[in-house]
C-alpha cells in the first residue's frame, strides 16, 4: 500500500517536469519583452536603457531558456513561484495561489458533494424506475443542464430562478464564505452542470447488480425492499461510482473558471483568467504547474478509495 | 472470425439471427444498428443540419450579420427578427448562422489536425513499442493532466505573438490580403492550442486498440500464415481501428465546437470582426438580466449542438464498438 503511493508520487516528478518545461518555454517565448514592459511602466512611460538593463539583468533574461527554467524549477520545489509582474505590487505568485485556492477548492468540495449526493440518488432511482417515465424525466434533465455551458447556464439559472420566479433569494454575488447565501447559486449551478456522469453510471451499475442472483435470492429469503437496496445494491453499485469521481473533480475544477468568472468569485478560476488575460504567464506557469498537481493528487485518491472499496482490485502498474 | 469469403463476422453475430436472408457486412450492421437509436438518429440529423448551415450560411442568413439597423436596438425575439437584435441592431439569428459557419470550419480542422496526428503517434508507439513507446507515452500522459480549457488557453495565449509575426512576416513577403486578417490569425490560434489539446486523448485509444488487437489471435494465424505487416496492416488493423477512430474524432469534433467557444468566450478565441458563439454570449452576459435572449439563443444553439454530437457519439460507440459498449 505504501509502497504503492510512493510509486505514484514518484511517478508524478517526470510528468510534472515536461508540463513546467513545456508550458515555460511556450511561455517565455510568447511573453514577449517583459523588462520593456517593466522599464516603461516603472519609470513613467519612457524607455531608459540604464533600468532596462538593470532589469534584463534581475530577470536573469540573458541566460539561455535551460538555465532560467532550471533556476525556476529549483525555487518552485522550495515553494517560490516567481513574481507576478503584471499585477500592482508584484505580489508573488505562490501568494496569489494560496489566498485564491481555499476559495476554489470550497466551492468545488461542495459542489462535489452534492454531485454524490444528488447524483447517485438519481442515479439509483432512474434504475429502480428503469424505461418509466421517471427514468426518461431524471435521464432527460441532467443530460440537458450537463450539455448546456457553464457559462450559458449560469446567467441563465439567475435570470429565470432569481429574477423571474423569485425562487432563490436576491443577493449579491462574490464570495462571502462557503455558508453564505451568495454561494447557493454558484454551487447548484456546478453541481448540475457536473452530475451527468455520476448518474449514468450510477444508473448502469445498480442496473448491473439489479441482475445479479444474490439480489433474487436477497428478494426470496424475504427481505423487504429497501434493506435489499441499502444492504445488496448500494454497498456493490457504488464501487465502480467511486471510479469517476476523479474525473468528476477535475471537471469541476475546470468549470470553475468560468463560474467564478459570471459570479465574480476570486477564486482559482478567476486568477487563472486575469492572468490569461493580462498576459501574466509567470503566474500562468504557476497556476498550471498547481492545477497538474492537484489533478494527479486527486486521481490517485479515487485510485486508493476504489481499491479500498473494491478487495479484488490489486495494486499493481 | 473470418469467414470464407473474407469477411469479419465476429461483430455481427448478435445480428445475424434477427435478418435472416439479407446480406450483410460491417458497415451495414454498424448503420442498422446506429439507426435504431432514436436519440443518435436526431444528433446525426441536427449534425447534418449544422453542416448544411455552416456551407450555406450566408444564403440562409436573413440580415447581414454585421448589418446595424437602429430602429430595432435591444429587440426580443418578434416575427421579424426571429432571434431578436443585439444592442447595435444587428439580427441575432444571422449572426448565429455565421457564427456556425465559423464553429464549423474550426472544429473540423481540428478533427482532422488532432485526428491524424493522434493515430500516427499513437499507432506508432504501439507498433514498435520500447522507448519510443515509452517516451509517446509519457508525452501524452503529460499533456492530458492539464484541464484541456487551461492548457488551450495557456498556449492560445503565449503563442499569439508568434502567430502574429510569422503572419505579418508572410503579408510582407507575400503582400497577399490574407495575411494582414486578424481573424486568420485568430483561426490559426485557436486551431493550433486546440488541435494541440485534443490529439493526447485519440493517441492514447488509438494505442491501446492497436495494443489489444495486436494480441488477438486472428493476427496471430496471418502472421503464422506469412503475411507481411503491411498487409496485416492493411487488412485488419486498420479495419478494426476505423469504428474506434471515428467514434473519437466524432467526440472531438462536439468538444471542439464547445472549446472554441469556451475559448472565445473568454477573449482569447475568435474575436470580432470575426463571429463566434462564445463571443456573442459574452457580449451578451453583461445585459442577462434585462435582454436574457442576447445569451440564450446563442447559448442555446450551442447547447442543442453539444447535445446532438454526444447523441451521436453514442449511439456511434454502439454501432461501431459493440464490444467496448459503455456501461
Amino acid at each position: 500500500m505504501l509502497q504503492y503511493i510512493v510509486r505514484r508520487l514518484l511517478a508524478m516528478i517526470p510528468l510534472l517536469i515536461l508540463i513546467t518545461a513545456f508550458v515555460f518555454i511556450i511561455g517565455q517565448y510568447g511573453a514577449g519583452d517583459l523588462a520593456g514592459y517593466l522599464t516603461i511602466s516603472q519609470n513613467g512611460g519612457k524607455m531608459d536603457p540604464a533600468i532596462y538593463a538593470s532589469y534584463r539583468l534581475r530577470l536573469h533574461l540573458d541566460d539561455p531558456i535551460f538555465l532560467r527554467y532550471g533556476a525556476w524549477l529549483f525555487n518552485a520545489i522550495q515553494g517560490d513561484l516567481g513574481v507576478s509582474y503584471a499585477s500592482t505590487g508584484e505580489p508573488g505568485v505562490t501568494h496569489l495561489i494560496a489566498q485564491a485556492l481555499p476559495i476554489s477548492l470550497q466551492l468545488g468540495l461542495a459542489a462535489l458533494v452534492m454531485v454524490l449526493v444528488f447524483g447517485i440518488l438519481l442515479g439509483i432511482i432512474a434504475a429502480l424506475f428503469k424505461n418509466t417515465i421517471i427514468d426518461y424525466v431524471i435521464v432527460g434533465v441532467v443530460t440537458v443542464l450537463s450539455s448546456i455551458p457553464l457559462f450559458v447556464l449560469a446567467p441563465l439559472a439567475l435570470y429565470f430562478l432569481v429574477i423571474q420566479m423569485h425562487i432563490i433569494p436576491t443577493v449579491g454575488i462574490g464570495w462571502h464564505g462557503l455558508f453564505s447565501q451568495e454561494s447557493i447559486m454558484p454551487v447548484v449551478i456546478l453541481a448540475a452542470n457536473s452530475c451527468l456522469t455520476t448518474v449514468r453510471f450510477t444508473r448502469a451499475s445498480v442496473l448491473e447488480v439489479l441482475g445479479q442472483e444474490y439480489i433474487r435470492a436477497a428478494y426470496a429469503k424475504g427481505l423487504p425492499t429497501w434493506k435489499v437496496i441499502t444492504k445488496h445494491i448500494l454497498k456493490n453499485a457504488l464501487i465502480p461510482v467511486l471510479s469517476v469521481t476523479g474525473l468528476t473533480a477535475s471537471y469541476l475544477l475546470g468549470g470553475s473558471l468560468f463560474l467564478e468568472l459570471v459570479f465574480n468569485i476570486q477564486g482559482f478560476g478567476l486568477l487563472a483568467y486575469n492572468s490569461l488575460k493580462a498576459g501574466d504567464l509567470q503566474a500562468m506557469t504557476g497556476i498550471i504547474l498547481v492545477t497538474a498537481i492537484l489533478i494527479i493528487l486527486i486521481n490517485l485518491a479515487t485510485d486508493l478509495l476504489y481499491k479500498w472499496a473494491d478487495p479484488k482490485v490489486k495494486f499493481s502498474r | 472470425m473470418i469467414s470464407p469469403k473474407g469477411e469479419k463476422v465476429t461483430q455481427t453475430n448478435n445480428l445475424a439471427v434477427s435478418h435472416p436472408g439479407k446480406p450483410r457486412n460491417l458497415w451495414g450492421n454498424a448503420a442498422r444498428t446506429f439507426f435504431r437509436n432514436k436519440a443518435g438518429v436526431v444528433g446525426f440529423i441536427i449534425v447534418i443540419c449544422l453542416f448544411f448551415i455552416a456551407i450555406f450560411a450566408p444564403f440562409i442568413a436573413p440580415y447581414d450579420y454585421s448589418e446595424q439597423n437602429y430602429t430595432a436596438i435591444l429587440k426580443p425575439p418578434t416575427g421579424e427578427h426571429l432571434m431578436g437584435t443585439d444592442e447595435l441592431g444587428r439580427d441575432i439569428l444571422s449572426r448565429v448562422i455565421i457564427s456556425l459557419r465559423t464553429a464549423v470550419l474550426v472544429a473540423t480542422l481540428i478533427t482532422l489536425i488532432a485526428g491524424t496526428l493522434g493515430v500516427l503517434v499513437g499507432s506508432i508507439g504501439a507498433l514498435l513499442g520500447g522507448w519510443v513507446d515509452l517516451l509517446l507515452v509519457w508525452v501524452m500522459d503529460a499533456l492530458l493532466t492539464i484541464p484541456p480549457l487551461l492548457f488551450a488557453a495557456f498556449i492560445s495565449v503565449a503563442t499569439r505573438p508568434l502567430i502574429s509575426s510569422l503572419t505579418t512576416g508572410l503579408y510582407s513577403a507575400t503582400n497577399w490580403a490574407v495575411f494582414k486578417d486578424t481573424v486568420l490569425l485568430d483561426y490559426l490560434v485557436v486551431i493550433g492550442c486546440l488541435a494541440m489539446v485534443s490529439w493526447p486523448g485519440i493517441g492514447r485509444i488509438v494505442r491501446g486498440q492497436v495494443l489489444a488487437l495486436r494480441e488477438k489471435e486472428f493476427i496471430e494465424a496471418e502472421h503464422s500464415l506469412g503475411a507481411s505487416t503491411w498487409w496485416i496492416v492493411r487488412k485488419h488493423l486498420v479495419p478494426n481501428l476505423l469504428g474506434t477512430v471515428i467514434v473519437a474524432l466524432s467526440i472531438n469534433f462536439g468538444y471542439s465546437v464547445l472549446f472554441e467557444a469556451s475559448l472565445s468566450f473568454l477573449g482569447i478565441g475568435i474575436r470580432p470582426p470575426g463571429a463566434s458563439l462564445g463571443q456573442m454570449i459574452s457580449d451578451g452576459i453583461g445585459r442577462y438580466r434585462s435582454a436574457p435572449y442576447l445569451v440564450a439563443m446563442p447559448g442555446l444553439v450551442l447547447a442543442v449542438i453539444v447535445l446532438a454530437f454526444n447523441f451521436e457519439g453514442d449511439a456511434l460507440n454502439d454501432a461501431l464498438n459493440p464490444k467496448a459498449r459503455q456501461r
